[in-house]
């Protein structure tokens, strides 16, 4: 990650626990990064760490996800995935971004037909103690998520 | 001399499990707090954060009584596991975090005429025809595949709607909590990703800690309620618990963000998850309306699932469901607001009582509950976690005065899911609960270690508190013999 001169660790995610649940504390350079890193860390939350891609099955699908504030549009952002998941049966992989404004995503979705068994459900995206901000070093996001 | 009374976190005890604490006004607190718990349920929930949580819920602006806690209180999204607030129903609001993601989540108990002998050398094959029939968290597709008319049909008629497309009985709808439907409106303004979420999900049991169970009255406390109930030792129950799936959850995300959109500026909530409208309000009749809906689904779902697990019964014991004796006990929500009459402060009210991870408890006499069950008090299923028993209770008259005739929902979860992973690793789960006598069914083994029986608290302490707090009296206790786990 680089900002202005300086170079940063390029860590884009980890999870935390709560009792019942699971959290995700991500990180990025700027919003775009900050998002598509959120879509990874929810694919390996959802089918863990094993690749499994198989070639020529990918998709690439049109994405455009709208909120009101940067909190909820990383709701939107991640429920769609879920939504791709329960309605399409595809796995999410990876998200690029074309545009990323305060209250608007656009980009494309890679996405395949799921080559492995979900390990965790995931049930719902919470507002539950989020967080979405810009920090010295980039951006940084805390996400909650009902399993 | 009158000894000094324990006090933990300015919580005083006023009687056996009931702790109170008086409005703190530098809170911010509208009312008074208080929690049914033992000394030790009560300390862990001021460590885990949930007594806060009650405390937030105090600060809600029209909150009637006092903000509750049940026994399994812990924490949850804003708004306690274990939370029960009323609000009045006119002039008062309605807050999707007070209900939570799974709307309408619940249980639903049968008896059957079996006794354990019956099926005890069958426990194989009805687990296996479980697991192979019954869509569990990690399938994608439910038992049924409802056009979006006949969708809409269950959206607005919920379990009446299941009997009609796709089976059942008409009679059972007596035995459900509002005869498993509430009141919709002509246009429902169902979202797109809902009516996605929830179409391919209706007749599907989900993950975490949903489950079905068939289980033996192992013991009864309480002869008379229990033979109105149809329970005796050595009967065989079952129990399904699941929700509104991807549905409910949608409804409610849906819900909180367009709170937080029109309201959270102009607010004053402790916690933004503790979002809410005005009930007279646009937005709060909208998710009124879809709060309803996500409910329908919810019954529908236990209503279809239930009629699948008799078929399976049925096909395994060779025999139809009169001749084997099974009967709807009750099926009840556990996260739900609802409009109901009662008496605060002595006088009557209309009120919306939130409940979350909580049960509605009605006492003897009470008119909505089905003739049957009218001189015992509503039955009050309390699951425990898988492997440890679970309870039969009934509503008792003083719970309508101490908790909008509220009880606890089950154990409680004690331990994260990592926690328990780690507990467990090593250990074959399958093995030492089979041990026990309790045959587990399940397509994820990493399901199994995080709903390990050590990961929840002990219901036989949940339920004794609820008895000497005077929220429900015990009536049987159940021992697990076959477990489906989402």
């Amino acid at each position: 990650m680089t900002v202005g001169k300086y170079n940063f660790p390029v860590k884009k995610f980890e999870f935390f626990e709560t009792t019942a649940d699971t959290g995700m504390i991500l990180w990025g350079g700027s919003p775009a990064d900050l998002f598509t890193n959120a879509v990874k860390a929810l694919n390996k939350l959802i089918f863990g760490d094993i690749s499994l891609a198989r070639e020529g099955e990918r998709l690439c699908l049109p994405c455009r996800v709208r909120g009101h504030d940067r909190e909820s549009l990383m709701v939107n952002l991640l429920t769609e995935v879920l939504c791709l998941q329960e309605i399409r049966d595809l796995e999410v992989m990876e998200l690029k971004t074309f545009r990323v404004h305060k209250n608007l995503i656009q980009g494309e979705w890679i996405a395949r037909k799921p080559a492995r068994m979900p390990i965790v459900v995931v049930k719902s995206i919470t507002y539950h103690h989020l967080r979405v901000k810009r920090t010295l070093r980039g951006w940084n996001a805390r996400v909650v998520v009902d399993l | 001399m009158v000894a000094d009374r324990v006090q933990i976190r300015g919580f005083t005890e006023i009687g056996n499990g009931r702790w109170f604490r008086r409005r703190d006004r530098r809170r911010g607190m509208r009312v008074d707090a208080e929690v049914f718990a033992s000394a030790a349920v009560l300390r862990q929930a001021v460590d885990d954060g949930s007594i806060d949580q009650v405390f937030n819920v105090a600060c809600l602006p029209g909150i009637r009584y006092r903000s509750l806690a049940m026994p399994d209180i812990h924490y949850g999204y804003g708004f306690c596991i274990g939370g029960v607030a009323a609000f009045d129903a006119v002039g008062g609001i309605v807050l999707p975090g007070g209900v939570g993601y799974d709307i309408n989540c619940g249980v639903r108990a049968l008896v059957t005429g079996l006794r354990l002998e019956d099926i005890k050398s069958r426990i194989n094959q009805i687990g296996n025809g479980l697991l192979g029939r019954i869509p569990t968290g990690l399938s994608r597709r439910g038992l049924v595949s409802p056009g979006k008319r006949d969708f809409e049909t269950i959206l607005r008629r919920g379990a009446r709607g299941a009997v009609e497309l796709f089976g059942g009985r008409e009679a059972d709808l007596d035995y459900m909590e509002s005869a498993g439907m509430l009141p919709v409106p002509d246009s429902l303004p169902v979202s797109d990703r809902a009516l996605g979420r929830g179409m391919g999900q209706l007749g599907s049991l989900g993950a975490g800690n949903h489950f079905i169970e068939i289980q033996v009255v192992d013991e009864v406390m309480d002869n008379a309620a229990a033979r109105v109930f149809g329970l005796e030792p050595g009967r065989v129950t079952l129990m399904i618990h699941t929700g509104s799936r991807g549905f409910g959850h949608q409804v409610a995300t849906d819900a909180i963000d367009r709170f937080r959109r029109r309201f959270l500026k102009r607010i004053q909530v402790p916690d933004p998850q503790l979002v809410y409208a005005s009930i007279d309000s646009r937005e709060g009749q909208w998710y009124l309306s879809l709060l309803h809906a996500a409910s329908n689904f919810a019954w529908a779902n236990r209503q279809i699932l239930m009629e699948a697990v008799i078929r399976l019964l049925e096909e395994s014991l060779g025999a139809g469901r009169d001749h084997l004796g099974i009967h709807l006990l009750y099926d009840q929500a556990h996260n739900i607001a609802k409009f109901e009459e009662h008496l605060v402060d002595g006088s009557p009210a209309r009120l919306l009582v939130h409940r979350k991870g909580a049960t509605r408890a009605f006492p003897p006499g009470h008119a909505d509950l089905p003739a049957r069950y009218r001189a015992v008090g509503q039955p009050v299923l309390v699951p425990g976690s898988m492997g440890t028993a679970s309870y039969i209770m009934r509503g008792v008259r003083s719970t309508e005065a101490r908790s909008f005739a509220s009880a606890a929902h089950g154990a409680g979860r004690r331990l994260s899911r990592n926690q328990s992973r780690r507990n467990m690793k090593g250990r074959d789960v399958l093995r030492e609960l089979h041990d026990r006598g309790v045959h587990v069914f399940s397509h994820s083994l990493r399901g199994l270690m995080e709903e390990a029986p050590e990961a929840y608290k002990d219901v036989n302490e949940t339920v004794d508190i609820t008895a000497a707090a005077g929220l429900a009296a015990p009536v049987a206790r159940l021992r697990p013999l076959l477990v489906l786990k989402g």
